[in-house]
């Protein structure tokens, strides 16, 4: 009574009469699908943390930072959440504190949930934005009034944000909670955010800010090492703003964001640091494990177990080392519990059971031998005799049988039910619900690919995948052990993992970051450190962003500007079609793609979208006339596009774009996919480094993204043995192409060639260099060759090998008797019936008569068993080389193509080492750059040099078995035989490392005339090599290995 | 009723919420609240006491069970379960001496019987509890002016009235009476600090140096006491971590005009050699001299016994505690968090559970409480003046009854 009195009175001073109650917006529902599968059950506010539903926590944090009237805004399962509101203390609770629902099926978002509290009309003053999943102990009294104070001063200030110092990993580059890592930039002094980032690409090494932020202040700090808490105050300008501009989505990633960029209103938000105090937001499982110990850790003290907070009547126990107990917990003697574990009421744990780390709800049963290591396991879960759980979810009701193994990551929902001695796969998500079908949330997950733009696209590759793993868990248990009698198989289906693929699911996981992964993660920092060196580069000296970059990484406003500049690229490319003048339509496009703030790159993606749509204009009734279209298409348009293609970027844009429309809109390409893309090739559309890039590119995707690369395998992986054609190959094909082409089309050219040459067999009378590749080609290919009679063909009579891959000539004696020296097959064809001169022997004649010929006009020469195409040619010229099986070690799928690219030229001799340029006439120092003594060159660089060789040593300490120095092609051979391919990665990592560090000048660690042996790195590969490498590597002696070094290394190094 | 139970829900929700600070304000609401449950409870003609008591421990088992630390409000629910127990105890001695003395109202004389009423009625309520249970020392000393000077209205046995008006005013009578001395008890809490502070001058001498660790209220109001009276003397603080409540105490001395000197926690052996008196506040006594305080104070109270310092604890006797510690240093104690000891943001990367293998490898304890023993104390002072520690069970005796020792009975199995 009297402490209601005095606040009565407090409130009727007149300093106060202006006070309006303070109020708080409670989200319900994260508007997100990472706790799938539980949430389909149960929302997620309700789920329990610590044995209290999240909620609970949030409400008691508001209760007692003195918010008096919360909203909550129920989306999903807004039933449960109201009864449970309505039993719970919250409603009952006489006072000052009062809790609402506001219930509204429809919302999709949280922008969506703040335009329906507006149509309420229900905030009067500055309000607390708050989620329902928010654990916190801070003082808001302390925020509340700065964000008064700077919204009396600047009524723009519309917004503060709760931040928290927290070190975001280093190897991850997310937070301790498993979001990522979030950029700001905030003004020290006003505490003004300027910059809010949180996806940032940490490949590109860089990111770009407004040079305008710095204009009209002093200062500028940019933090990593902030945790957005996901608490705002937020004035009621805030829900208008939402209702002004509709597409506001998400909090940060549309409101926040779009409130930074946006000049024009010149809203502000400040940020609030919190120091002492605790907040953090369940996001996904990591934040539930990681808040989860904090929480037993006592970090957000008053809200741990022992205080009554939160659950109303049961009295938990601490003990010493952080063991929570509730009373009437029934444990063994012989049970340990070890530190940081809360035992739930009534749970009763058996004989020889060890717990750490765990959290166990009400009413449990554990049987005996049970070992329970960092897991989280609600109420009424009966585990029996001999489990072992480690770092997994297990939620009500759930039923494990004896012996059940689940491993690190494994989430059990409601009442699954796991039969005896199964082996539940880490990561894995088991719920008695089917996974749903992709189409059923359809326009969310629309909505979410949007917006992350390029980092994942759901390909219907992918939706299968996912359909296929769907299995009824019941039916695969009993066939796995069918033999057992008293087997009784669980319930519950597999979920395969929805969002990201497996690739991310050790990154949101309850469990630890496998120790495999933390390794695999610090080589990559490892190789991200020299990274710079190469990025530096292509930072721009103005603050502008990279053009490139800038339109590729995109949010979703990019995305949504992309498909309006292809509609319009399209439209452009309609009228041309129409007949506009060629020039005005580049014209036509530049200003289109300035106007968009679009690359060269994307013009050409869309152009060559446009193309490919007017290819399918014509109808067609089969795959060739599809062909015969697209190849039309393609040479009609090659002069536009060909404005476009100025890099290798922009070919390799054309060709992802077109295996997307292959994918996605236009089905009908996908099997003509590598004949068109040879065609493009052929028509010098797309050259062969962009073709070569894009394979690369490929060969790290998943497999449904590499549905293409298989076709086109053949094109690429038997180019010489090391990936890339040497120049010669590439003549070679040429001349193919053009001795195929000469038979089988007909163009002026080949026609005055006809009449000036002959045929390619036809023996040269001129100094024609192209002419007489053209012979010796035409020489090497002969037996490839297969040849039909056609009308109007050109096959020389006398010097073709037509007749069996052989020419007339040397079938027969004394021809130019009665044969003139450039008559053609057709000239002794009359109405398709051989008509042979009567010089001619007559035992010839059965053996031509066999002679195919055809009356219909198609193609008079072809290839022996394959389609002609430039990869056949080009497989033709290397056919008689050596396979080697060690090209893996430079064209492996792991490898930057950076790396593989140094290694190629190494072998190559492309490096630019002092003898190469002094060879190309440019001066530099003619001695090596480490060792100071010798010319430099590449086998000096990275054999010869002492340095050089005594960092491979240390990799690779079997290197030093060599006799003599090997030279590079000898290494890597030697290297092929011994390595399996799982040390190749590695091998091949260390050694492009070393290559890096020896070919860069200017290297940061490195002094002119000091050998950093000592340097760390260099221990580090040492460590790793010991670790990698030592058993596999020292183990051959010398001699075998000289003797295994086959000289020729001639074979794989261009002229 | 209603309007009760919404109170006592309120106070419990306010305890379990630890919005009640310091055992001096949970006391005095402690026994606000439960002369509140005394005054709305309905008694019956019969059994008045036991209605009255069953209320109390109902509402008192609820209070304990909500903040278990805080054991002052354990105390003061079985002091007033005392208090109702001792005065029914008296209205029945009274009644029963009415009884007897209209019996025998023809042999004695009436002068007396009309004069002192509630003398003699006390006399025999003493005479009946010391009947009943060994004599306390107080009950001796204090107990029959005491009595005396409580007023109680006609009970005038003698008077031929009806029976259903005599059992109302002895209704009205108990509850009166258990509220009047409830009311005391208040007012005994509310004073404590200016009783204790009263025997301070005894206890500090000229040019001593006392020292002392965080800040207790009743040591700064005790100090404060001897330099009122012009004791001049030097104070040692200890600033007590990771609260620091030594510096807000050295910050209120200074402020007072004493001589102040403020030295780290772990200076205090050092120190303690040139130390006359060790005086500390405590969080609670227990029944056998044992005393929990702010963490740290045990570690004092060592130093001092090395020295052979006196280790005086100055204490509000609604601090004395009937229960044994059992286990005190983790049963008793409250574990803050961690904040106060760490920057989480400096220390984020050593919590990442992700890349630690899972389990958390810091981990950080921040115990409220240390637990000294009854052998390191010389001295305990409370409001009814000094004891030394093997006295406490005496005081123990006199103010909670045997019976109450345990609040919260287990359900029945």
């Amino acid at each position: 009574m009297a402490q209601k009195k005095t606040h009565r009175t407090s409130s009727d001073d007149p300093e106060e009469l202006t006070r309006t109650v303070l109020q708080a917006v409670l989200l319900a529902d994260s508007f997100a699908q990472k706790f799938r599968p539980i949430t389909l059950e149960r929302p997620k506010v309700l789920l329990p943390l610590v044995n209290a539903p999240m909620i609970e926590y949030t409400l008691a944090w508001l209760e007692s930072v003195g918010v008096e009237e919360v909203f909550v805004f129920c989306c999903a399962h807004s039933l449960q959440v109201k009864s449970y509101l309505e039993n719970s203390q919250w409603t009952k609770q006489p006072g000052a504190f009062s809790v609402t629902t506001i219930e509204s099926h429809d919302a999709i978002s949280a922008g969506d949930a703040l335009r329906v509290i507006y149509t309420h009309g229900i905030i009067r003053g500055d309000f607390i934005l708050i989620s329902g999943d928010t654990v916190s102990n801070m003082n808001l009294a302390k925020a509340l009034s700065e964000h008064k104070d700077r919204r009396k001063k600047d009524p723009l200030a519309i917004m503060t944000m709760v931040i928290k110092h927290s070190k975001p990993s280093a190897l991850t580059h997310q937070t301790r909670l498993g979001n990522d890592e979030i950029i700001m930039a905030i003004d020290p002094r006003t505490k003004e955010l300027l910059y809010y980032e949180d996806k940032v690409d940490f490949s590109q090494h860089l990111i770009s800010l407004d040079k305008m932020l710095l204009a009209d202040r002093s200062a500028l700090s940019l933090h990593n090492d902030k945790q957005d808490c996901y608490i705002d105050i937020c004035s009621p300008e805030v829900l208008s703003l939402f209702t002004d501009n509709f597409d506001y989505q998400h909090l940060r990633r549309h409101f926040v964001k779009g409130l930074l960029i946006d000049d024009i209103m010149g809203y502000k938000i400040f940020t609030h640091e919190i120091q002492s105090s605790y907040a953090a937001r369940v996001d996904n499982f990591r934040s539930y494990d990681t808040i989860s110990k904090d929480i037993l850790q006592r970090w957000t003290y008053p809200f741990v177990p022992d205080v009554q907070y939160l659950v109303n009547g049961l009295q938990i126990k601490l003990d010493r080392e952080g063991i929570y107990k509730a009373p009437e917990v029934v444990q063994s003697r012989s049970a340990h519990i070890d530190s940081f574990t809360v035992l739930g009421n009534a749970t009763t744990v058996g004989d020889n059971a060890v717990i750490s780390n765990s959290v166990i709800g009400q009413g449990c049963t554990i049987g005996h031998n049970v070992t329970i290591e960092g897991s989280y396991i609600w109420d009424n879960v009966k585990i029996e005799d001999g489990c072992k759980l480690s770092h997994a979810l297990v939620c009500d009701g759930v039923h494990l049988r004896a012996g059940v193994v689940l491993e690190p990551g494994v989430i059990l929902s409601f009442k699954v039910e796991v039969g005896q001695q199964i082996v539940v796969p880490a990561y894995s998500k088991v719920s008695l619900l089917r996974q749903p079908s992709k189409q059923d949330s359809d326009e969310e997950l629309e909505y979410a690919d949007a917006n992350t733009g390029i980092i994942e696209s759901p390909s219907i590759a992918t939706m299968m995948n996912a359909q296929k793993v769907d299995f009824p868990r019941g039916t695969s248990d009993a066939d796995r052990s069918g033999t057992s009698e008293f087997y009784v198989s669980g319930a519950g289906y597999i979920w395969s993992s929805c969002e990201g693929g497996n690739e991310d699911e050790w990154r949101h996981s309850i469990a630890p970051i496998p120790a495999d992964k933390l390794s695999e993660l610090l080589l990559n920092a490892f190789a991200d450190v020299d990274a710079p060196d190469q990025d530096m580069s292509c930072i721009p000296a103005s603050g502008e962003l990279l053009p490139d970059s800038a339109s590729t990484v995109g949010d979703g406003e990019d995305y949504r500007d992309s498909a309006d500049f292809e509609k319009e690229v399209e439209a452009t490319f309609q009228r041309a079609l129409a007949g506009v003048d060629l020039e005005n339509v580049v014209l036509e496009i530049n200003s289109l793609r300035l106007s968009y703030h679009m690359s060269h790159a994307d013009c050409a993606g869309a152009l060559f979208h446009s193309i490919m749509k007017a290819a399918l204009v014509p109808p067609y009734s089969s795959k060739n006339e599809l062909y015969a279209n697209t190849v039309k298409e393609i040479i009609k348009w090659r002069d536009l596009l060909k404005h476009y293609l100025k890099t290798l970027d922009e070919e390799i844009e054309v060709i992802l774009k077109f295996e997307e429309i292959s994918v996605e809109t236009a089905r009908e390409f996908s099997p003509l996919f590598s004949n068109i893309l040879s065609c493009l090739y052929d028509k010098e559309v797309l050259s062969e480094e962009a073709i070569l890039s894009w394979a690369q590119e490929k060969e790290g995707a998943d497999e449904s993204d590499k549905i293409f690369t298989k076709q086109s395998e053949q094109f690429i992986k038997n180019l010489g043995g090391l990936g890339i054609p040497s120049l010669k190959a590439l003549q070679f094909a040429c001349c193919c192409s053009i001795i195929i082409r000469f038979y089988n089309t007909s163009s002026p050219l080949f026609d005055f060639l006809n009449v000036k040459y002959g045929s390619p067999w036809t023996p040269a009378r001129c100094k024609a260099s192209l002419w007489n590749w053209m012979n010796k080609v035409a020489e090497k290919i002969s037996p490839s060759l297969q040849f039909a009679y056609t009308p109007n063909c050109k096959i020389a009579m006398l010097w073709d090998p037509w007749i069996n891959g052989c020419t007339f000539s040397s079938v027969h004696d004394n021809i130019s008797a009665f044969i003139p020296f450039h008559a053609k097959v057709s000239d002794f064809v009359v109405e398709g019936i051989w008509k042979f001169p009567d010089a001619m022997n007559a035992d010839l004649v059965p053996t031509l008569n066999c002679f195919p010929i055809s009356t219909v006009t198609a193609n008079s020469i072809s290839w022996k068993d394959h389609k002609t195409s430039f990869s056949v040619y080009i497989y033709e010229f290397y056919k008689g080389e050596e396979q080697v099986d060690w090209f893996k070690l430079v064209w492996h799928k792991h490898f930057a193509l950076k790396y593989s690219l140094y290694a190629c030229l190494a072998l190559n001799r492309g490096l630019k080492t002092a003898d190469i340029l002094s060879k190309r006439n440019i001066m530099t120092k003619p001695t090596c750059s480490l060792c100071f003594a010798q010319p430099e060159s590449i086998e000096h660089l990275l054999f010869e040099c002492d340095y050089a060789y005594s960092v491979l040593i240390k990799l690779i300490p079997s290197l030093g078995n060599f006799l003599l120095r090997p030279r590079l092609a000898q290494a890597l051979e030697f290297l092929g035989d011994i390595l399996d391919s799982a040390v190749v990665s590695f091998f091949a990592f260390c050694f492009y490392r070393v290559a890096l560090f020896v070919f860069v000048p200017g290297w940061p660690f490195w002094q002119p005339g000091t050998i950093p042996l000592g340097c760390c790195w260099v221990q580090v590969y040492d460590d790793a090599a010991n670790r990698f490498l030592g058993r596999s590597l020292g183990q051959p002696g010398g001699n075998s290995i000289m003797a295994r070094c086959r000289g020729n290394s001639d074979g794989f190094a261009f002229d | 009723m209603p309007d009760v139970q919404t109170l006592v829900n309120d106070f419990v929700l306010k305890l379990k919420r630890r919005k009640i600070e310091g055992s001096q304000a949970s006391a005095k609401q402690t026994a606000e609240l439960l002369r509140s449950v005394v005054s709305h409870q309905r008694l019956p003609y019969i059994n008045q006491a036991t209605v009255l008591l069953d209320a109390v421990r109902a509402v008192g088992e609820q209070l304990i069970a909500a903040n278990p630390v805080e054991l002052a409000v354990g105390n003061i629910v079985r002091r007033i379960l005392h208090i109702i127990r001792e005065e029914d105890l008296t209205s029945t001695a009274s009644a029963m001496e009415g009884l007897s003395l209209s019996a025998n109202s023809d042999d004695d004389d009436n002068f007396e019987r009309e004069d002192h009423p509630a003398l003699s009625a006390a006399a025999v309520a003493a005479a009946a509890r010391s009947t009943l249970r060994a004599p306390s020392l107080q009950t001796l000393l204090e107990g029959i002016p005491e009595s005396a000077s409580a007023p109680h209205p006609s009970s005038s046995g003698g008077d031929s009235e009806g029976k259903t008006a005599e059992r109302s005013s002895r209704s009205k009578k108990l509850k009166h009476d258990v509220i009047e001395a409830i009311n005391e008890l208040i007012q005994d809490i509310e004073t404590c600090h200016e009783q204790i502070s009263e025997q301070a001058v005894g206890l500090i001498h000229q040019n001593e140096v006392i020292l002392t660790l965080g800040r207790s209220r009743t040591v700064k109001e005790f100090l404060c006491a001897a330099n009122e009276k012009k004791r001049s003397f030097r104070v040692f603080i200890a600033e007590g971590a990771p609260r620091y409540l030594g510096h807000v105490l050295a910050k209120e001395l200074v402020a007072k005009g004493l001589q102040t000197t403020v030295i780290t926690d772990s200076a205090v052996f050092a120190m303690i050699s040139r130390v006359n008196m060790v005086i500390v506040g405590a969080h609670a006594i227990m029944a056998n001299g044992g005393v929990i305080a702010p963490v740290g104070i045990n570690m004092v109270a060592l130093a001092a016994q090395r020295h052979a310092v006196p280790f005086v604890v100055v204490a509000g006797s609604h601090k004395l505690c009937p229960l044994y510690p059992h286990n005190p240093e983790v049963l008793l104690n409250d574990f803050k968090s961690p904040s106060d000891l760490l920057d989480f943001g400096e220390f984020s990367d050593c919590m990442d559970f992700s890349t630690s293998g899972g389990s958390p490898r810091l981990h950080v304890v921040n115990p409220a409480f240390d637990f000294i023993p009854s052998k390191l104390v010389s001295l305990f002072i409370t409001d009814t003046g000094g004891h030394s520690p093997s006295y406490i069970y005496r005081l123990i005796a006199d103010y909670y009854s045997a019976d109450d020792f345990v609040v919260q009975r287990r359900p029945a199995s």
